[in-house]
This record gives structure tokens, C-alpha cells and sequence, in this order.
């Protein structure tokens, strides 16, 4: 029975051990650096993926691309022929995961929310962000059938409906259940967790990071969802909801026009030892950005290859998002308005606690690289005049 | 007639089934889910993972893998503490009291000790990507898995293994059996009905562990890692198949370990 | 041959406290002799044998076998145990070349010589694929007696071998185990609490009550042994008187 239980387990490392599904090249011209990027595998970090898969186009307009070693899993770098580093992409997941494994030293570039990286910040990790993905891209959803069409209706139906609307989100600092919140708030309905509350007029479910909200939506366990893209996209693909209200249009008027959601991160540490790397990696993503604004059925041909959703699905979905590279003043507006609320619910007790917001945006981020790449983009003439 | 009455629950299974795909976007059809069988080795279209077939390998690989290694530190501790009081006075609480936390809550402790390392990182370093399948063996997985397989089979070999009759354990003495042959000529064949039995049950914990464990970050591959996008991205089709194949496995996976109890039992008298 | 020199074993329990199972014995069994040990349940007897058979340290006192100071289980001793202690996994054949299985022999030596064993203790060559759960209760100790003489012992413990069969079934193995005895001439050391089968067996049947010798009482009476001749009556009761003590009425003893 050992000898036994020994064969499997040996077999078991033997096995996939003979796997030679990456045929070794010659390692002549291997970059000297290797970097894990992390990302969650939606279109939220399009412009990463659309660098990978449209390599060619940018070794030919840019001169700068991802040359493909392991598709969808290892790319080389190169600048003007030159590669500098092999990019490992991780597909971490979104919300906390992503700062997560930075700070097990899993990746040193990623990809992901601005609140958990800043949260991570918080307390002590050596994170900046570098440079923003995108905004925008939140929806409040509600059941196909619903009475609801719009924010004002909707603000009638929980105020004055017969029973409490329960509405759900897919994580506690997700930007989309933040910024519906405030909302509500400035509306004066009064919303939480316990149904048993009658004073309750908006109960708050939260369906889990990562998951769907279908199925509570198909068994009608909730009467609608705040969330970002593209899971509003399938949902209304699906024919299990419809869109009533971007959140970006929410109250207070304006104050969530273009709000941050992904950002580029990584570590300070990279960014002392690499950080020629790292500016043409953020060259790639401003290109990337700049393509996607330019060419939205190509944006949308990527997303559906690499994403695997349906085209229908990114056709809805991609409009509906802002992808910025560039940090503008709106953007950093944004992130002030974030670090505000966080702070605000006292979710800041390490080193922001009752830091002045401005002073943790200017702490978490650190955009020169980006702006460097961006200037010596335009003197190229490949990135147009602000 | 014997398999009349086993079809029947699976036909009415098959039935609710096809009644509840019936005008619902989250439950596939059945004809769906078929499809994603009959296409094992294909690149899912619509789902961002490896192809069915590869999944299967990877999630096998890796409760093989923490199954052995649950198995391999398992029976010897529990040999001891079975036959060692002291060992039995040292262990036995820490035991108990470890069992009892489900393997999945351990996750996050996973995460945080081994994170993405793997065989292929250990022995290759940044090239550890070119090694998919090795690499796909995470330690985090492994551990998980092994968490959730040792302590059945830690207990119940302890148990099997106490309960051995010391009068055997005599007779074999008087015939000349060192400490070790007395382990295995008397020991451990006596307590392997017991052995037996919690290797059954830590193999299905192990697999049904492995649907939980594959929700780790870095993981592409792997029917819990299926399922679980197959949620994200509304593909229920890929999780429907996927659970079929788990079941499938699990299947096979009980019958032989349930096979090799009967080998391993099959002295014992049965009462009629 | 064995020799008790002052042997004394005391058992701590939770209940009762020090327990003196055997107390300041000496007794001396020469090679070849058959020895019996009589006594009541609880009497000492058995520990008396697994002190023999060193799986018992005595508290105080030696005990000799074959001339070497016994610490641990000694060479050449074999021993057959009540329920006759056969692993319930292996088979017949098995179970029988276990000792020599253990002495690293190679498979076809341990067969024949497993063979030849079932074979002298009166079984059949069929048995040696049967599990030990198959058997009677009378085979089962055929068996155990078989392993025990597979080894070619030179010392014989036996703690009530017959103890759980039937009386005929009882009255035959007596008697195959003489045969066995005439024919390899053992020590043995046979524990009982049948005065019968002492008369029948023994050339010394030694009677102990509360963890002491109380009577040494030698038979000399021609074997075959008649069990209803005069003779074999007078020493039956001879050796009944032996158990002076009245408590002894109590006790367990089979005057069959």
C-alpha cells in the first residue's frame, strides 16, 4: 500500500514534469529582467491586453511591444529592438487579491482597484500607483420587469414602495457599493444590512467578490445590483436586468463624473531597480489607451479574445468605460474624493489614519514615470498634445 | 432490475434538469452541457480556462499529489500515536482539535506561507512557466489538500492501530519479531481495515477540497478554478460539465480506495 | 530447561493499588520434563508463564531459560496462548511459517516446512489455505500449536491452549500433544486450572494459589494415562487436597 501510495505521488510530479507545452528557444536575447505583472482577466485592464495581442501592430506604429513567449502568459518587453524585461502575467483576481500577492512578493507590476491598493498602503505596504487604467464603468441594475427606469423612479420606489428594494455589491470597498452609498445618502433613504430594521429602505446584499449576481437576480433574491463592468453587460445580455442609472450621473451632481476604479501599481522597490522598465511599460499602456479611445471595434475584438465574453457582451460593456492613462486633475480630484470616503468610515488605521486626504493621494501615488513616458511619447509624436 | 432502480434517480435528476433550463439564463440546458463533454480538449470559447480535459489532469495531479503526502505522513503518525502513549498524550489534542476546522478556512494561511510557489518554481526558478503542469501543482493547493485528507486518516489509524491485540502482538514476539517486524507483520496489517477506511474518507475530502482550493489566485487551470469562472462570466455550462466530471472522478476515486478496503479487509469475517 | 530463582510481580492498578501476582517463587523444570501449573483463576499462573516467556519483567527475582538470564523474549521458546493468538489475516499456511518467515526463510523452505507442521498436528494439507476465522475452535489451536513447533522450540509455554474447546475435542489434543512431546522431548511449561488434564499431562504438576507454590506433586503414572483407573482418581484427589486453603472450595478448579 506504501509502495503504492509512493508511485502516485511520484507520478503525480513525474507527469506533469515531462509537460514540454513551452518548447525552451534558445535563451540568446532572453531580457535580464523578469517582472509578474497581475491583473484580473477582465476588460477593465483592456489596455494591457491589447498590447498582448496586437503585438505586431505595435512593433510596426510604436516600436515598442509585447512579444509573445507563452500566449497569455509570458511576454517579452522590447523597445526599439531592444527586450527589457520578460512580463509574466498572473491572472490574481480583482479587489484585495491583487495587492495581495504584491506584498507576498508575487508580482511586482499590477493591475488593479485604487481603494484595496491604497488600503494595503495603509498599512505599510511599499505600493504606489503609477498610473490610472480607467473609470467609470458602474451601473445600477434592476430586474428586467422592474417599475424602475431611472434614478428618480428609483428613488421614489424606495422611499415610498411597499416593501424595501434589496439591492446587491460585489464587495465592501468596491467603488461601485461606495459610491452608490453616498448616493443614497444625499438622497436620505436610509439603507444597511439588517433586513430586520424597519426604518431599512434599501437593504445592501453583498453577493461576494468575483461572484455573479445572476443567480439572486434569476430568483429574484435581490431587486438589483450595483457593479462595475462587464458584469452589467452580462447581466442585460442574459436578459436579467436592465440598466437604470450610471453611477457616474448619481448625487451629488458630478461628484462621481470620471471617478477612479483600476489603476497601474507596483512596488516601490521596481520601481528604484527598474524603472526604465516600468516607463515602457506604462509607454505600452498609454499607446494601449490611446488605441483603445481611437479604434473601438478593435477594443472590442481584444476584449472579446482575451476575456472570452462574448462580443455582444464587450460591445455593451466597453463604450460604458473611460480608459484614461494619463492622471488628470478630474483624476486626482477622484482619487481625493475616494481617500475622503474611506476615510470617512474609518477604514484607515495604519499610516493614513487621520491623514489628510490630499496627503494620501500624493503618498500612494507616484505619477512621474508616467508623465516621463508620456512627454518623450508625445516628442515622438505618438501620443497627441494635451 | 438492480439497474432499472439506480437510473432512477439520475432520470429524474435529468428531468427537474431539463425542466428548470427551461426559460432560465443561469441554468444551461442540458444539451449545452453535453456539448463542453463531447469537447474535452478544446479551447472553451467562451470561458477564460484551459480546455475540460486539461482541468481534469490538473485537479487530479494535485489531490494526487496532497492525497500521497497526506497518506505518507498520516499512517506514521498515527501508527505512533496509536501505539506511542506519550506520543498519543502529545499529539492527540492538537488532532482533534485541527480536524474539526474545515480545510477551506485554511486558505488564506495557505496563501500567506506558500503563496505561488510550486514545484516548477523550486526547481526552476523564473522558468518556471514553461513547466505548465508542474507548475500548476501549487504548494498553497497541495497543502490544503493535505490538510483536509490527513486527519481522517491520521485518526483512524491511530485507532486501527491502538486497537491491535496485544496477544498478536505477543505471539509474534515469541516467534522472534523485532520492533519492526512486529510493525509489519502484525501492526500494520491489523490495523488496516482502519487504515483503509480513513484513506476513503481523506480521499474525498481531498477532492472535494479541491474545488474550494482552486479559487487561488494565479491558478488557470483546474475544474474548481472551471466552475468558479464559469460563475464569473455566466458560462454555467462549463460548471454544470465541470461538476459532472468532479462527480465522475470522485466516483472512480471511492470505488478504488473502497476496492482496496475490501482487498485489505477481506480476512475479516463477515456476519451473515 | 527453566528455573524461577525468587521470582517475584507486582501490578500497580488505579483500583486496588500494588498487586502481588506472584510472590517470592522458585521452581525448576529440567530439560525434557512436562510441568504443569495448576492453579485457580487469578492464582498467578499465567503471569508465572509470560515472565517465563519474557514479556513480563519480574519485580523481583531471575528467571533462567535453556541456562540465559531471561530479558526479553528468549531464544528457542515457544509459546501457545488460549485463544491461540493466530493473526486473522493470514492464512493457515501463513500463519504457521510466520515464525520463519521472521527468521528470513526463503518462501518454498517456509512452505514445506509449514506443511509438514499442519501435517504432525493432525490437519489436513487443505487447511493451509483457510483463514484462521474458518476454522473450529479445536483447529484454531492445532494451528497455534503448529506455529509454535514450526520453530523447532526447545522450551514449550502453554497457558491454557485447551482451555476454550469442548471436552472430547479437549481429550484428543491432550493426546496429539503428548505424541508431539514423546517425539521432540521439549521442556514444557503447561498452565492449567484442570486437575484432570494435570494428571493426564504432567510428569510435575506444580499447584499455586495467591501467587505462591504450594504443593510440588510428581506423577508418575504410565502413559497412555487411564483417566479412570485408581491410580489417576487417588492422584486427582491427591492433588485436590494439595489446595488447602477453604476459599479454594470457591474457586475455580475443573475436577472434570
Amino acid at each position: 500500500m506504501k509502495g503504492t501510495l509512493l508511485a502516485v505521488l511520484v507520478a503525480s510530479m513525474v507527469v506533469p514534469g515531462c509537460d514540454r507545452s513551452s518548447p525552451r528557444p534558445k535563451d540568446a536575447g532572453k531580457p535580464p529582467v523578469m517582472l509578474s505583472v497581475g491583473h484580473v482577466g477582465h476588460d477593465h485592464h483592456l489596455a494591457l491586453y491589447v498590447a498582448a495581442l496586437e503585438g505586431e501592430r505595435f512593433r510596426k506604429d510604436y516600436g515598442i511591444y509585447l512579444k509573445a513567449i507563452k500566449s497569455r502568459e509570458v511576454y517579452d518587453l522590447v523597445e526599439n529592438g531592444r527586450g527589457l524585461a520578460r512580463l509574466r502575467f498572473i491572472k490574481v483576481g480583482g479587489g484585495s487579491r491583487m495587492p495581495a500577492a504584491m506584498s507576498r512578493g508575487e508580482i511586482q507590476i499590477g493591475l488593479g482597484g485604487v481603494l484595496p491598493v491604497t488600503k494595503f498602503a495603509d498599512r505599510g505596504q511599499p505600493f504606489k500607483i503609477i498610473c490610472p487604467l480607467q473609470t467609470d464603468g458602474d451601473m445600477l441594475v434592476m430586474q428586467k420587469d422592474s417599475p424602475v427606469t431611472d434614478w428618480p423612479s428609483f428613488v421614489s420606489a424606495a422611499k415610498g414602495g411597499a416593501k424595501p428594494l434589496k439591492i446587491g455589491y460585489k464587495a465592501p470597498l468596491a467603488v461601485a457599493k461606495l459610491v452608490f452609498e453616498r448616493a443614497l445618502r444625499a438622497e436620505g433613504i436610509p439603507h444597511g444590512h439588517n433586513a430586520a430594521d424597519r426604518r431599512t429602505r434599501v437593504i445592501l446584499v453583498n453577493f461576494g467578490s468575483e461572484k455573479s449576481p445572476l443567480p439572486l437576480m434569476e430568483t429574484r433574491s435581490i431587486d438589483g445590483f450595483v457593479m462595475n463592468q462587464p458584469g452589467v453587460a452580462v447581466a442585460v445580455h442574459k436578459g436579467l436586468g436592465k440598466v437604470v442609472a450610471e453611477l457616474r450621473d448619481l448625487p451629488p451632481k458630478g461628484k462621481w463624473v470620471n471617478h477612479p476604479c483600476c489603476c497601474v501599481c507596483a512596488t516601490q522597490q521596481t520601481l528604484k531597480t527598474h524603472p526604465g522598465v516600468v516607463k515602457a511599460f506604462l509607454k505600452l499602456i498609454l499607446l494601449s489607451t490611446r488605441l483603445i479611445k481611437s479604434d473601438q471595434q478593435l477594443a472590442i475584438d481584444c476584449a472579446a479574445r482575451w476575456t472570452k465574453y462574448d462580443k455582444a457582451i464587450e460591445k455593451a460593456s466597453i463604450p460604458t468605460i473611460v480608459y484614461i492613462a494619463e492622471p488628470t486633475d478630474t483624476w486626482v480630484a477622484g482619487m481625493n474624493t475616494w481617500a475622503d470616503m474611506v476615510r470617512d468610515v474609518k477604514l484607515f488605521t495604519g499610516r493614513y489614519a487621520g491623514v489628510p486626504s490630499d496627503e494620501i493621494v500624493r503618498d500612494v501615488c507616484s505619477l512621474e514615470l508616467c508623465r516621463a513616458a508620456a512627454r518623450e511619447l508625445r516628442r515622438k509624436g505618438l501620443l497627441e498634445r494635451k | 432490475m438492480k439497474i432499472a432502480l439506480g437510473a432512477v434517480v439520475p432520470a429524474a435528476i435529468l428531468l427537474a434538469w431539463h425542466f428548470a433550463s427551461r426559460g432560465s439564463a443561469v441554468v444551461p440546458s442540458i444539451g449545452s452541457v453535453v456539448n463542453v463533454l463531447i469537447h474535452p480538449f478544446r479551447d472553451p470559447p467562451d470561458l477564460d480556462a484551459t480546455p475540460l480535459a486539461d482541468g481534469a489532469l490538473a485537479s487530479i495531479l494535485r489531490v494526487a499529489c496532497g492525497f500521497s503526502l497526506a497518506a505518507l505522513t498520516a499512517v506514521p503518525i498515527g501508527l505512533l500515536v496509536g501505539r506511542c502513549r506519550a506520543a498519543m498524550e502529545m499529539l492527540s489534542p492538537t488532532m482533534a482539535a485541527a480536524m474539526v476546522i474545515s480545510p477551506i478556512a485554511w486558505i488564506p494561511v495557505a496563501i500567506i506561507i506558500f503563496g505561488l510557489t510550486s514545484p516548477a518554481t523550486a526547481l526552476y526558478g523564473e522558468e518556471a512557466w514553461r513547466h505548465g503542469l508542474l507548475d500548476q501543482l501549487r504548494f498553497a493547493i497541495v497543502a490544503v489538500i493535505w490538510m483536509g485528507a490527513f486527519f481522517p486518516i491520521a485518526l483512524n489509524t491511530a485507532a486501527g492501530a491502538a486497537a491491535v491485540r496485544e496477544a498478536h502482538i505477543e505471539a509474534a514476539r515469541m516467534l522472534g519479531a523485532g520492533r519492526r517486524q512486529v510493525l509489519s507483520k502484525v501492526v500494520l496489517p491489523s490495523a488496516g481495515p482502519a487504515i483503509m477506511t480513513g484513506l476513503r474518507v481523506g480521499g474525498g475530502i481531498a477532492w472535494r477540497v479541491i474545488i474550494a482550493a482552486e479559487i487561488f489566485p494565479g491558478t488557470r487551470g483546474g475544474l474548481g478554478y472551471m466552475i468558479t469562472t464559469a460563475h464569473e462570466q455566466a458560462s454555467y455550462e462549463y460548471a454544470f460539465a465541470s461538476i459532472i466530471v468532479i462527480g465522475a472522478i470522485g466516483l472512480t476515486l471511492d470505488g478504488l480506495l473502497r476496492l482496496g478496503a475490501v482487498r485489505v479487509g477481506r480476512w475479516q469475517p463477515k456476519e451473515r | 530447561m527453566i528455573r524461577f530463582e525468587h521470582v517475584s510481580k507486582c501490578f500497580v492498578t488505579p483500583a486496588r493499588g500494588s498487586v502481588w501476582a506472584v510472590r517470592d517463587l522458585d521452581l525448576a523444570c529440567v530439560g525434557g520434563e512436562f510441568t504443569c501449573v495448576l492453579g485457580p483463576s487469578g492464582c498467578g499462573k499465567t503471569t508465572l508463564l509470560r515472565v517465563a516467556a519474557g514479556l513480563a519483567a519480574p519485580t523481583q527475582g531471575r528467571v533462567f531459560v535453556n541456562g540465559n538470564a531471561v530479558a526479553g523474549v528468549p531464544e528457542n521458546v515457544g509459546m501457545v496462548s488460549q485463544e491461540g493468538a493466530l493473526l486473522p489475516w493470514r492464512k493457515v499456511l501463513e500463519n504457521v511459517a510466520l515464525g520463519l518467515e521472521i527468521a528470513g526463510l526463503r518462501a518454498p523452505q517456509r512452505k514445506a516446512r509449514a506443511l509438514a507442521a499442519i501435517r504432525r498436528v493432525g490437519l489436513p494439507a487443505e487447511v493451509a489455505r483457510s483463514l484462521p476465522h474458518e476454522l473450529s475452535g479445536g483447529m484454531r489451536q492445532r494451528v497455534a500449536l503448529a506455529r509454535a513447533l514450526c520453530a523447532a522450540p526447545r522450551v514449550l509455554l502453554m497457558d491454557e491452549p485447551f482451555a476454550s474447546v469442548d471436552e472430547p475435542t479437549r481429550h484428543h489434543l491432550q493426546a496429539e500433544l503428548l505424541e508431539l512431546w514423546a517425539a521432540d522431548r521439549q521442556t514444557i511449561l503447561f498452565v492449567t486450572h484442570s486437575i484432570e488434564e494435570a494428571v493426564f499431562l504432567a510428569d510435575r504438576i506444580v499447584v499455586m494459589t495467591f501467587g505462591r507454590t504450594v504443593a510440588e506433586i510428581a506423577v508418575d503414572l504410565p502413559r497412555p494415562r487411564d483417566r479412570f483407573s485408581e491410580a489417576f482418581v487417588g492422584l486427582l484427589l491427591a492433588v485436590r487436597r494439595a489446595f488447602a486453603d477453604p476459599r479454594d472450595h470457591e474457586l475455580d478448579l475443573d475436577l472434570a
